[in-house]
């Protein structure tokens, strides 16, 4: 019964998706206003079928019916109630459905906020995004069925969620970010066909694809340090990036997203490098169905993959497609989208752009063939490789200390840069704060060359940051004056907001730099009473105890912490141990404070109640998470409207696209 | 820092500029790609002379050093053997794990294996002898970064090529507007443009 | 139509998807050891009551090696046909099982209740797993009369690998050994 309905939801959806993609890009051809009607129509017939879908699921994963398959896989009568709600994206059929209604969601919102001012492009770009739904809702209805009903007899009770994934808290909000950074990309993708299949790109949809680009972007952004941080509290081995296939994966649109909005300021300003953003946004799509791929096919090693299924091969065949329309579109189309003449310099703010651009797209090759590697050579070598840590370290460290330095030199130069003078002015008054950078660095101890590198770059970037993002406020100040200070802010909140996101990344940056380079650790094994001391702290087993829950036994250990005399209370890592699963899984105790993290491992525990301890002393970890949550709330700062939008917004305003695309000089 | 070369005349002192800060993004890839490719020679473990026999029978267990050969290098003690162990373990794979070192893998495999290249490092084996002995025993597999050597080169080259083919592509598009700037190449540059924007 | 990036974005995609395809065909679990056709690196283990056992005394005769715990679950899987094994060359092939990483009072009480079809050598530090390359157990090493590894299982050892191995072993002629 539960089965039925939710695929009838499922088929419902199919139906939508896949007869609204054809009307659309009919009523797009034709400029129909009924069809474009229609087509939106369908869309949120497909949203509303998505919703019910996953609706069904969580009512059968909360009823505990295990006569729906996915239920009988994840669920479990003994599971908390919390994490049988997240355990929606456990699992790889789940995870797929809820992919569903993140994309359904999507398309409901570009439907209803684009319904005005982007009209010249909405039914392609809605068209587009059906026929991902499409091929989503029939992903769900055929090889990666979540309702299919269970062969009997019907077992009682489940499994439970992988263990590791219910172990924090994290896991719940992790996915989901991830997942809304992921499909959100769909929609640039789907506004760049629009202005392929249109043949112009102006203002109308230039300002829609960023924020569009935006959004995702930022999800991606906190996605990828919630999986981090997640790495960081649960796995237990004192880290939070480990170059992973599937970390790889989210990291690369991530990257391309940002070229990508990068380029749009060039685009907006200058009417230039239009091809070239539709290209980047088209790429940034086909890496996410990529990385998914990556994750859901079993192709790659990875903690994160789920295992071999059907899936993976019907993936790869949507991805090829994707890739030959994209790669055909773009032959047919590109010379449609004409831009301004290009006259740049290479030390002017456009030729910042460029090589922002060029790193980027540079660290998403490296990242991506660093990534695949294995997959090559296995193919063409019939050898397993890997490819980790020390060549990533190697490789991607560069290019990222190049984009620390552009960040600074970027916005620090003048549009154009004809004028050498202030050229040379923009250069030099950020160069003290490069020094402070660098003494500061040298102060607290730091000797080697890519910390203090990172350190001045830092200085000099955050100099030019807080100079730019407060500028539109200073000018209009000094012009106006009178007016309160975040008022005074808020005049260019998308400036400013651009800016604290680039305060966010330079936190990010030293936090990264400092914490990688300067962690200590020391390892041992202590019976009651022993202590172990690690730069400036120390920490006395006071002995272990066994608790039994429900799924697992912990091991878990008293350790006393002091500091120079002074008792800063106990830490309790503990390791779990479940049935079935041979290595015990560690869970880390903690100790974060603003200048550095105290982390506890917990390495075996021997039969005479000794145990074997990992200390890892690591600076400003705390930091990094920081920074991300700073950017994440530049970003929101930039979507909201700026006055010449809502003048825009207004509908006196509204302005028809075609005059505005050639006022923006499209020809 | 970056505007070392000032002449008096304004379009030449303006390339001047571009053609220093050019050069110092240059050096800046070139040094990232020396850092890169600086790593010392790799020893071959099938160069290792064969086996030696008939010591080391007295004990239990295993003598690595049947294997290996003499070693390469001199034994090490103290905070050096620690970075040196540190050192391997960083490159090498834990077998048991996703994509994790040995040094950074609190799984017991990983431990055995710490255990194990600090015993060889303490007996004298260099870092390579310790690293391809390794290699030799689990496959290229455990070497989290690939040796740089047959079709492995892709890993490093590509990267290499694609920064080198980016840096050409902005160039050209830099110098066709410097030939040009001239006012009265306006169509002509316009023309440029629709027929190479790609 | 622009040639240009018809031609530059199929050249990238499509043998980057292609080689993606290939990847179906490859268990990404499983690697190749590459120590098949090198000689069996020599070992002195103690077995559970301290029996030593070294390698060397063993040369002429085809030798088994297995490693294995009582966590693994495809060890429990082959334990019958190891123990049939064993039975069948019993004085032609040695059997031998190295204990992965537990606890000898474990590897006793599964002895103790499932029987044993060869020596349980202890491993203390793992040097021999190390040596031997095992990602995880259980893992099987195939050695013939000269000390050379023929073959190797990873994971539970099928029957028609054992008997194949097991019968190229035997078929090699004794005074080859030097």
């Amino acid at each position: 019964m539960t089965s039925a309905l939710g695929q009838g939801f499922v088929l419902l959806g199919l139906i939508a998706a896949s007869f609204g993609a054809p009307f659309g890009y009919v009523a797009g051809v034709r400029r129909s206003a009924s069809g474009l009607r229609w087509t939106r129509r369908l869309a949120h017939v497909f949203a509303v079928a998505m919703v019910g879908a996953c609706g069904v699921m969580w009512y059968a994963l909360l009823s505990h019916d295990f006569s729906v398959s996915y239920v009988a896989q994840v669920g479990s009568r003994a599971t908390p109630l919390h994490i049988t709600i997240f355990s929606l994206w456990s699992s790889l059929e789940g995870s797929i459905l809820f992919w569903g209604l993140i994309l359904g969601l999507y398309i409901a919102a570009t439907a209803i906020f684009q319904r005005r001012g982007h009209e010249d492009y909405l039914a392609y770009t809605l068209a587009t995004l059906l026929a991902i739904g499409a091929f989503f809702t029939f992903l769900i209805a055929s090889v990666a069925d979540p309702f299919a009903p269970t062969p009997a007899p019907i077992p009682p009770d489940g499994p439970g969620p992988n263990p590791l994934l219910q172990n924090h808290l994290l896991m719940a909000i992790h996915p989901p970010m991830l997942y809304l950074g992921y499909v959100g990309m769909s929609v640039p993708f789907a506004m760049a066909v629009a202005a392929l299949l249109r043949g112009q790109l102006g203002a109308t949809w230039l300002r829609p694809m960023r924020r569009w680009l935006l959004v995702p972007t930022s999800f991606l952004t906190a996605g990828i340090m919630l999986g981090g941080w997640w790495s960081y509290e649960v796995l237990g081995w004192g880290g939070y990036w480990a170059w992973d296939p599937v970390e790889n994966a989210s990291f690369l649109p991530w990257l391309t997203g940002i070229a990508a909005l990068h380029s749009g300021v060039v685009q907006q300003r200058r009417g230039t490098l239009k091809a070239w953003t539709v290209i980047l946004i088209m790429i940034t799509f086909l890496l996410t169905i990529l990385g998914t791929f990556l994750t859901r096919s079993g192709v790659v090693n990875s903690v994160h993959s789920f295992t071999q299924s059907p899936i993976g091969p019907v993936f790869l065949g949507f991805l090829a497609l994707c890739t030959a329309a994209v790669v055909v579109l773009l032959s047919l189309r590109i010379d449609t989208l004409v831009s301004e003449p290009s006259n740049e310099r290479l030390v002017s703010r456009e030729g910042a752009f460029l090589l922002n651009n060029l790193l980027f797209v540079s660290l998403m090759f490296t990242v991506l063939v660093g990534t695949i590697y294995p997959i090559i050579a296995e193919s063409l070598r019939g050898v397993k490789v890997s490819v980790g840590e020390p060549y990533f370290n190697r490789m991607a460290v560069p290019l990222f200390g190049g984009l620390l330095l552009m960040m600074g030199v970027g916005p620090a130069l003048p549009w154009g840069g004809s004028n050498p003078k202030l050229v040379r002015r923009a250069l030099l008054r950020p160069l003290p704060a490069a020094a402070v950078g660098l003494a500061v660095a040298l102060l607290f101890g730091a000797r080697s060359a890519p910390v203090l590198l990172v350190c001045a770059f830092a200085g000099f970037a955050l100099w030019v940051t807080a100079d730019q993002g407060l500028r539109p406020a200073r000018t209009r100040r000094r012009r106006e004056g009178g007016r309160g200070p975040l008022a005074a802010l808020l005049v260019a909140p998308d400036k400013l907001g651009a800016y604290v996101v680039h305060f966010g990344v330079v936190v990010t940056f030293v936090a990264v730099a400092v914490s990688s380079s300067f962690q200590r650790e020391a390892e041992s094994t202590l019976r009651a009473g022993d202590t172990l001391t690690l730069g400036g702290y120390e920490m006395t087993f006071r002995g272990a105890e066994q608790v039994r829950e429900p799924h697992l036994l912990r091991h878990q250990a008293r350790v006393e912490v002091s500091s120079n005399g002074r008792n800063l209370g106990a830490l309790y890592p503990s390791l779990n141990i479940y049935p079935n699963q041979r290595e015990p899984i560690g869970t880390p105790a903690v100790r974060t404070t603003a200048a550095h993290d105290l982390y506890l491992t917990l390495m075996n525990v021997g039969g005479d109640g000794s145990i074997g301890l990992r200390a890892i002393r690591t600076p400003l970890v705390a930091w990094i998470w920081i920074g991300v949550v700073i950017m994440v709330l530049g970003t929101a700062l930039c979507l909201i409207p700026t006055a010449a939008e809502r003048r825009a917004a207004a509908p006196s305003g509204a302005v028809p696209d075609l005059a505005a695309s050639s006022a923006g000089g499209g020809r | 820092m970056r505007r070392s070369g000032s002449t008096p005349r304004p379009d030449r002192r303006r390339s001047t500029s571009s053609a220093v800060l050019l050069a110092l993004f240059a050096a800046f890839f070139f040094a990232a790609a020396a850092w890169a490719w600086a790593q010392p020679p790799a020893a071959q473990p099938d160069l290792l002379p064969p086996p030696a026999e008939g010591e080391g029978r007295q004990g239990l267990g295993i003598e690595a050093s049947h294997e290996l050969g003499d070693p390469l290098g001199r034994p090490l003690a103290g905070a050096e053997l620690d970075q040196a162990v540190a050192g391997v373990a960083a490159e090498i794979r834990c077998p048991k794990c996703q994509a994790l070192s040995i040094a950074d893998s609190g799984a017991q495999s990983a431990q055995a294996m710490r255990e194990q290249a600090r015993s060889l490092l303490a007996a004298g084996y260099t870092r390579e002898q310790v690293v391809g002995y390794f290699e030799q025993r689990y496959g290229e597999f455990v070497l989290l970064k690939p040796r740089a050597r047959g079709l492995n080169l892709i890993v490093f080259g590509a990267p290499a090529s694609i920064v080198l083919v980016g840096g050409l592509l902005v160039v050209r598009r830099l110098r066709r507007r410097r030939q040009g700037g001239d006012e009265a190449l306006e169509p002509y540059l316009q023309q440029v443009e629709q027929e190479t924007t790609t | 139509m622009n040639r240009k990036v018809l031609l530059v974005g199929l050249g990238i995609a499509a043998p980057l998807l292609l080689l993606l395809g290939f990847g179906f065909r490859h268990d990404p679990q499983i690697v190749e050891s590459p120590l098949i056709g090198k000689p069996a690196p020599n070992f002195r283990l103690a077995d559970l009551d301290g029996n030593v056992v070294d390698l060397a005394d063993l040369r002429g005769q085809p030798v088994i090696i297995n490693f294995w715990a009582t966590y693994c679950v495809p060890c429990w899987v082959e334990h019958p046909l190891l123990m049939e094994g064993a039975r069948r060359w019993h004085g032609q092939i040695a059997f031998l099982g190295i204990v992965f990483q537990d606890d000898p009072d474990l590897i006793e009480e599964f002895n103790a209740e499932n029987g044993s079809w060869g020596p349980s050598l202890v491993d203390d530090g793992g040097r021999v797993a190390i040596a031997y390359g095992v990602y995880g157990p259980p893992e099987t090493f195939f050695i013939d009369r000269d000390g050379v590894i023929v073959d190797k299982a990873i994971g539970a050892v099928s029957p028609d690998q054992l008997l194949d191995v097991a019968n190229r072993l035997l078929a090699q002629p004794a005074e080859a050994t030097g």
